[in-house]
């Protein structure tokens, strides 16, 4: 099954880094049915290295307890199954955004690369550690949140997925999430247990 | 228009990447240029329907006097513009005004239009028209008034105060609270002279003793605008205008009976018969008669539906 990539509608996953995007990205295709992912990391100057991984592969070479493990732009192609057939899009996976200026460069041109995507993807998905919310790291809710909500509240389709809904305090942060950003849709998820991604399957199929 | 934005947009990347832009002032300028957009095309819708109620105010019958103002006024704010645009120092002009005349001589028309049209050339903020009385400004225990005065130019400010029958403030003697409620207007008016415009409208004679009365008055409102009493011609011609705008007809006898009918009532009631709004009651109980007298008819044409005969008119 290929495609041609313009038709098909793309997903973009942002959010502070370590928010999980990575994790919710592999478990999401791999809840989707894909066993083997062909990942198209798009470097900087938009070259695309094509490399093929088992699921399980993919994970232990790509998340990590690091922020800013996420270099680069990868895609899956996926298909979620819509009334008789399937329909087919692209889930982006973006590297972390943070705010103020960072002083790697690598780090700088994978955010630049980010929010390009940001202005090109139709579908954001946008994911928030509900369990750090009211702890100082730097993969709690900051500004920069704020801002790609306001930002991608005008597009069509967007949501936040409260990520981490497995962890201890994620409950209150879940609450508290909801009165923040009370005029955008929120799917509490786990990336780990596979909570919400029957809603999040859902919600990007009505978007495609 | 287009490109330029995408080649700033090329720029904002660039300086992201080589780190003198921060995320954070990325996305506010995003933004700012957003709402800035936004405020662009609001005025573009500006510009567009100032031209429709120019048109509008065109259309009124007669009034020469106000439309002369109304060019006047518009001319002084593109010239105070370009005389800022240029370094030059730009007033803005108080614009109180007293209207004079008759009832149904176009007072309230005009000024809800007056607003409008400042609206859309940025004089004020809303233009919106508020018409209130002595009732809604004189208080009735000591201190009251000042607050009921308060109360209207919070509800003015950004538009505009119309007071109807003004004079009406000075009756009541000495230990009216009349005084006290023109003394704290002049001051309302004086504070939010850019983003308020206060009009006083009454009968000539009646304002003109007003004025003589608070000499003070006179001077803080530089535009005076005398409505004059609409001749029997303009009458009908307002006739014709309202009729068209409720989409009706007027056969030629019915307009002959109209006339008739309009003389007539200006010779018994003299100066307050009600001018336009005596056309516009005459047109609607026209418009009620001819209801019906086709209400028992089974089948009416068009023609029949839109047309206003002699006998509608009594």
């Amino acid at each position: 099954m290929h495609m041609d990539g313009d038709n098909m509608k793309h997903c973009l996953l942002v959010g502070k880094p370590n928010v999980g995007k990575t994790s919710f990205f592999l478990n999401f295709a791999s809840y989707l049915g894909v066993y083997k992912c062909e990942l198209n990391f798009k470097d900087v100057e938009g070259r695309i290295i094509h490399k093929e991984y088992s699921i399980e592969l993919a994970k232990k070479y790509l998340i990590s307890q690091t922020p800013f493990k996420t270099k680069d732009i990868c895609e899956i192609n996926l298909s979620i199954p819509i009334y008789k057939g399937f329909q087919s899009f692209k889930l982006l996976d973006s590297s972390g955004l943070i705010d103020g200026i960072s002083d790697n460069e690598d780090i700088r041109s994978s955010m630049t690369a980010t929010i390009k995507a940001l202005e090109e993807t139709n579908i954001i998905l946008h994911v928030i550690d509900a369990s750090s919310i009211f702890l100082r790291e730097i993969n709690s809710i900051s500004l920069i949140d704020d801002q790609i909500n306001r930002y991608c509240k005008s597009k069509s389709s967007y949501c936040i997925l409260s990520n981490k809904m497995d962890l201890e305090g994620s409950k209150k942060g879940y609450e508290l999430l909801k009165n923040k950003y009370y005029d955008s849709y929120i799917i509490p998820i786990s990336s780990v247990s596979g909570m919400g991604f029957k809603e999040v399957r859902m919600f990007v199929g009505r978007n495609l | 228009m287009k490109r330029r934005v995408i080649y700033s947009l090329q720029e904002k990347y660039n300086s992201l990447e080589s780190g003198r832009l921060s995320t954070n002032e990325f996305f506010d300028s995003l933004f700012y240029e957003k709402e800035k957009a936004a405020v662009d095309s609001k005025d573009v819708n500006d510009e567009a329907s100032l031209e429709s109620i120019l048109k509008e105010l065109d259309k009124l019958i007669g009034l020469n006097n106000v439309k002369s103002l109304v060019n006047e006024v518009l001319a002084y704010t593109d010239m105070q513009k370009k005389r800022k645009e240029n370094g030059l120092q730009a007033q803005p002009m108080a614009m109180h005004m007293i209207f004079k005349g008759n009832p149904g001589t176009g007072k309230t028309t005009v000024a809800r239009l007056l607003g409008k049209i400042l609206k859309a050339k940025g004089i004020l903020e809303n233009g919106h028209l508020i018409e209130i009385e002595r009732a809604d400004l004189v208080g009735e225990y000591i201190g009251h008034t000042a607050q009921k005065v308060r109360e209207q130019i919070r509800k003015g400010i950004g538009g505009i105060i119309f007071i109807d029958e003004a004079y009406s403030l000075a009756r009541g003697g000495e230990k009216d609270f009349g005084k006290e409620a023109i003394d704290a207007l002049v001051k309302g008016m004086e504070d939010h002279k850019d983003n308020l415009i206060l009009i006083l409208a009454g009968y000539q004679e009646e304002m003109d003793n007003f004025l003589r009365v608070n000499p003070g008055l006179k001077s803080r409102f530089p535009i005076h605008m005398d409505f004059e009493d609409y001749t029997i011609e303009e009458l009908v011609e307002i006739a014709d205008l309202m009729i068209e705008c409720r989409q009706y007809l007027l056969s030629i006898s019915a307009k002959a009976k109209l006339f008739q009918l309009l003389a007539q009532k200006r010779m018994r009631d003299g100066l307050h018969s009600g001018n336009a709004r005596l056309v516009r009651n005459l047109i609607e109980k026209a418009i009620r008669r001819q209801a019906v007298r086709l209400k028992n008819r089974d089948e009416c044409s068009i023609q029949e539906l839109m047309m206003l005969t002699r006998e509608d008119f009594e």
